[in-house]
Parts: structure tokens; C-alpha cells; sequence
């Protein structure tokens, strides 16, 4: 642990959550959620293919949010970025990499929502980067 | 059907024992604190229920072009009754030390998972 981060706290109070935080990001990194996250990241990150097909999906959407700019339809512009998406999706390496996320993201708000609840203030609202951007 | 797998559950019990600590430390306590006292004291209540109503007619002055120097002024003496009330300045430190605290503590957990743990958590809300 960065002792320096923690510098305010007393030794022991330092001590105690330093091994709270290891136990909570090992039980995390452990998970099967968190292992089939890097095994799909890492297939992804490997499939040229799927590479290929994501800087393409990124380039479309960066022109369609541009039209979208231009004239205002947002139907139309969500309709497009909808047909992209599932497009990709038909992709094995994107659509196991995207499930995996999704349920590494499920255990995390999990315990996101734990520690907001008993901390009184929104965990990832106050740790993320700024919604508004 | 659990909707968890099992390493996944003892993970869940995991982030249960370390929101246990993070309440016993000073910089969550102080917090929790500052915010009952504030929500038990109805006139500073009041005073942020003011603010942001204050605040909320400024932007749509701002929209509809009838912001004026008057309105400006309006709402900066209600900024300075704010500013003014002790319930509402300590809380508003204390809540800033334990910003920064939780901060230090998702940098330490995603330093040792290797991604930004708080970018894993979906948002309940947006701006």
C-alpha cells in the first residue's frame, strides 16, 4: 500500500485496511467474472479480425455522431449505431468479450452498491472519471 | 439460480468487510457524522433546498435571455447564506476529505487489479 496516501491514518488503522483493500482486490482478481474478463480481452486483443472491425465500428459511429451534429436526428442516428452494434456483436471474440464485461461489471456494481450504502456517498460517482465528461 | 459463481460471491463478501473497515476510519466516521447532524438540522436544509433553487432559476434565466445583474446578485446572497452556516461548512469538508479518501482507496485496488475498479460499477445515475 502507498503509505504516503494514507499518511493521516494511525499504524494500525493503516494496517487494517491495507489488508482489507489486498483481500477485496485479490477475492476480485480471483473470481471466475474477473478471469474470463482478461481470457476474452486477451483472445480480443489477439483476433485481427475483430480489431479490424472495432476501428471500423469507430470510425462509423465518430461519423454518424457528426451527422447527428449536423442535422439533429437522433432517431435515425441511434437507429444506425443499433445495426453497427449488432453487426459487431456477430463476432466471437467481441461478443465473448462483451458478455464477460458485462458480468465482471455485475459483481463489481455489487459490491459498488455495498460500499456506497455504508459509506453514504455514490462509490463510483465519486471515484470515476466525471459523467459530463 | 445464484446469479453469481462462487469466487464471485466470496468477492461480494469480500467488498462487505472492506466497507466494514472504511466506516470504522475517521475520514468516513467524520462524514457520516457531519451528514445526520446536517440532516437533522432543518434550517440548513432549507438553506441548500434555497441554493439549488436559486441556482436552478439563474440557468433558466440564463436560457431564456432574461438573466440580469439583479439576478446575478439574488443568487450570490443566498451563495453567502450558505456559505455562512457552520452545519453546512463542516459538512461540506468533511465530505471532500472523504472524496479524497475514497479516491486513495480505489487507486490502491485498481493498482493492484490492473484496471480502474470504479469504471467496472454502472452508474445509477447520470448527469
Amino acid at each position: 500500500m502507498n503509505k504516503e496516501l494514507f499518511k493521516e491514518l494511525r499504524e494500525d488503522e493503516q494496517s487494517r485496511l491495507s489488508a482489507a483493500i489486498w483481500n477485496f482486490s485479490s477475492a476480485l482478481s480471483s473470481s471466475q467474472e474477473f478471469k474470463e474478463y482478461e481470457t476474452t480481452f486477451s483472445a480480443l486483443n489477439q483476433d485481427e479480425v475483430a480489431q479490424q472491425e472495432l476501428r471500423a465500428f469507430k470510425q462509423k459511429q465518430q461519423e454518424i455522431n457528426q451527422l447527428f451534429r449536423q442535422n439533429g436526428d437522433r432517431e435515425k442516428a441511434l437507429a444506425e449505431l443499433g445495426k453497427l452494434q449488432s453487426s459487431l456483436m456477430k463476432n466471437p471474440a467481441i461478443a465473448d468479450h462483451t458478455a464477460a464485461q458485462e458480468e465482471l461489471m455485475v459483481i463489481s456494481t455489487e459490491a459498488g452498491t455495498i460500499l456506497s450504502k455504508n459509506i453514504g456517498l455514490d462509490y463510483a460517482a465519486v471515484c470515476g472519471p466525471s459523467c459530463c465528461g | 439460480m445464484n446469479k453469481y459463481s462462487p469466487t464471485g460471491l466470496s468477492f461480494i463478501t469480500m467488498a462487505a468487510k472492506l466497507s466494514d473497515e472504511l466506516v470504522s476510519i475517521a475520514n468516513i466516521k467524520n462524514f457520516k457524522g457531519a451528514q445526520k447532524k446536517l440532516n437533522e438540522e432543518p434550517g440548513a436544509m432549507e438553506l441548500l433546498r434555497k441554493l439549488s433553487a436559486a441556482r436552478k432559476e439563474l440557468s433558466q434565466k440564463q436560457i431564456s435571455d432574461t438573466f440580469t445583474q439583479e439576478s446575478l446578485n439574488d443568487f450570490y446572497d443566498v451563495q453567502k447564506e450558505v456559505e455562512k452556516n457552520s452545519t453546512i461548512n463542516e459538512y461540506s469538508q468533511a465530505q471532500q476529505e472523504a472524496i479524497q479518501f475514497l479516491k486513495n482507496v480505489n487507486f490502491e485496488i485498481s493498482q493492484l487489479i490492473g484496471i480502474d475498479f470504479s469504471s467496472l460499477i454502472k452508474r445509477s445515475n447520470t448527469c
